[in-house]
């Protein structure tokens, strides 16, 4: 599969699912929480309906209307290389402005 | 807010219309939230037509019937049938004709907007692509509404 390049609303997504499983209301309410953004309905279903077809989650079998989510195998794998690549972006602009 | 969720295709509110509306029901109204939707609603069109490799045929089959059904009122026309069951179908005609420049206008403004002035004006995308299609229906209804109107 291409790795795409995903937008923030989807790292977002993907790492309040590496802590737990999470139904849409509770993802929104744990990033709102995290880093102050609060992320619309639209926007948070977007970001997950491309996560989803992407592999990167899937819908817990669940008999409620609010769906939990889990992160798969190949989502942990892409968010790891993601923080991996972000921690670089981090790392080079903390060396350029002479912090580290 | 709930009733924007028709505004989503169809295969999307199979699979999120519940789950979404829970969300909806604990949200507060607000033009944030709305504004939010009607993206997210671009978004879901956008990835649906992506996703429909046989949309092509979908809009020319629409123009093929949209044809037809002019092509129908136009002989009825010219035949002189009677004359406020005329007006009337003028009427409606000329509001399709109107509908679909607007959608048209508003798919292609979309269009440009998500893909950039060089791509929106390719024809590549999709968005453009319907644009074009509803405005041959556009074309096709206010052809048919100026012979109706002047027999």
């Amino acid at each position: 599969m291409a790795k795409n390049k995903f937008s923030e609303p989807a790292l977002f997504i993907l790492i309040s699912l590496a802590e737990q499983n999470r139904h849409g209301y509770a993802i929104m309410e744990d990033i709102e929480k995290s880093y102050d953004i609060k992320l619309g309905p639209g926007t948070l279903y977007g970001a997950i309906s491309r996560l989803e077809k992407a592999g990167y989650i899937s819908a817990v079998e669940s008999q409620d209307r609010k769906k939990p989510y889990k992160l798969t195998e190949e989502g942990q794998i892409y968010l790891a290389e993601q923080i991996k690549e972000i921690q670089k972006v981090t790392n080079m602009g903390m060396k350029r402005l002479g912090l580290v | 807010m709930k009733w924007l969720i028709y505004l989503y295709p169809k295969r999307w509110r199979e699979r999120y219309g519940d789950e979404f509306t829970e969300v909806l029901k604990q949200m507060k109204f607000s033009f944030k939230t709305v504004f939010d939707l009607f993206q997210g609603v671009v978004d879901a069109w956008d990835m649906e037509l992506r996703e429909r490799d046989i949309y092509g045929y979908r809009i020319s089959q629409i123009l093929v019937v949209v044809t037809i059904i002019n092509a129908f009122i136009v002989i009825n026309s010219i035949l002189g049938k009677e004359g406020v069951v005329m007006e009337q179908i003028a009427s409606i005609i000329v509001l399709i004709a109107m509908a679909s420049l607007f959608l048209a206008i508003c798919t292609f403004v979309v269009s440009l907007f998500k893909f950039g002035i060089k791509e929106g004006f390719s024809l590549k995308t999709k968005l453009t692509k319907v644009s074009i299609g509803l405005m041959g229906v556009y074309a096709l209804t206010i052809g048919a509404f100026l012979i109706v109107i002047n027999y």
